[in-house]
């Protein structure tokens, strides 16, 4: 059951390495927003009802952190190029360095500060 | 390996009788010794590092480590395994072949692309064309699988250790390690390069300095 938790709460990196485009277009993306919103609501449940293992059961609380983390940075990068972020996955393409940085960032920052706060101050 | 020892120190001297197996000689001596230390009881624990490969890895010092660290191990020979395994298929990198997906277009087995609405003609039978674009998309989604193994590996180490600094620390590093793998043209050779390192404990005195 751990590892239920583990892969619902990894659901937003899921979406960003496979289907990233569901956080660029309006509906998808507010559709996740809510799953992931249940999930939270689900992760305090299960924490306050003592169900299931109480250190894995926070991770559930991690993808809207996640979420609300990249389309922050999203804004932030058209802000600055006027376009979206494009796949750089295991790419080879040099021109692709500033979509490969913002990756690369989004990725390390929403693993570590989602996972800070939820064992820390979301606790 | 490290062990966590509760002693007793006695001081005075140490007497031991041994007798010979074949001979049956038995021969007594002491060592006067100035501390002899008797052990009550040991702690085990192990260390174990992070892997990652594209890929993440183990976390925490809780009791699995051997296994996290031989399936991080694991995932990163699966990755370059499958860039092998690509490169001999299509002749060309896994790049390539994933770039083609991307843009409507496919790889075919003898190395030249074509449009994915390319169905096939008298040379280039139908069914060639369906497993090459079956085979570039199952490869595809393979190495992005085996980066999230890794990172939902990480994840499961850190929540199931005690959440020290060292465990905050080897997470960062998994995620670091994975992360570099979007980074176009170094990022890859640096994750599989780093992960390889990470799943034989290279850098678990880092790690560990951030305190337990």
């Amino acid at each position: 059951m751990d590892f239920i938790y583990i892969i619902l709460g990894m659901n937003t990196l899921i979406v960003f390495i496979y289907k990233r485009d569901w956080f660029l277009r309006r509906k998808p993306f507010l559709i996740l927003l809510f799953v992931n919103f249940l999930l939270l609501i689900l992760g305090y449940l299960l924490q306050y009802y003592s169900v299931g293992n109480h250190k894995m059961v926070v991770v559930l609380k991690m993808p809207m952190l996640s979420q609300l983390l990249f389309i922050g940075l999203v804004i932030i990068f058209r802000k600055v190029y006027n376009r979206d972020p494009v796949d750089t996955f295991w790419t080879m393409d040099v021109s692709l360095m500033k979509d490969g940085i913002f990756n690369f960032f989004f990725w390390v920052v929403a693993i570590i500060l989602p996972v800070i706060l939820i064992f820390t101050l979301l606790k | 390996m490290s062990m966590v020892f509760n002693h007793t120190k006695y001081n005075g001297s140490y007497t031991s009788t041994y007798v010979h197996p074949v001979t049956g000689e038995t021969v007594t001596y002491t060592d006067n010794m100035l501390n002899v230390y008797v052990i009550e009881s040991f702690v085990y624990a192990s260390d174990f590092g992070t892997g990652s490969l594209a890929l993440g890895g183990g976390i925490g010092q809780s009791e699995g480590g051997n296994w996290v660290n031989a399936l991080d191990f694991s995932l990163e020979v699966g990755e370059l395994a499958r860039q092998y395994k690509v490169y001999e298929t299509y002749g060309v990198s896994a790049e390539t072949v994933e770039n083609a997906l991307k843009n409507g277009l496919y790889v075919h087995t003898n190395g030249k692309i074509y449009s994915q609405k390319f169905k096939g003609n008298q040379y280039i039978s139908s069914k060639s064309v369906s497993n090459s674009i079956s085979t570039a998309k199952f490869a595809r989604n393979l190495g992005r699988g085996i980066t999230l193994v890794g990172v939902g590996i990480s994840l499961y180490q850190f929540g199931s250790s005690n959440q020290t600094g060292a465990d905050y620390a080897r997470l960062a590093g998994a995620a670091f390690i994975t992360g570099s793998a979007f980074i176009p043209v170094v990022g890859p050779f640096i994750s599989i390069g780093l992960g390889i390192a990470d799943s034989f404990g290279a850098f678990d005195e880092i790690y560990n300095s951030f305190g337990h």
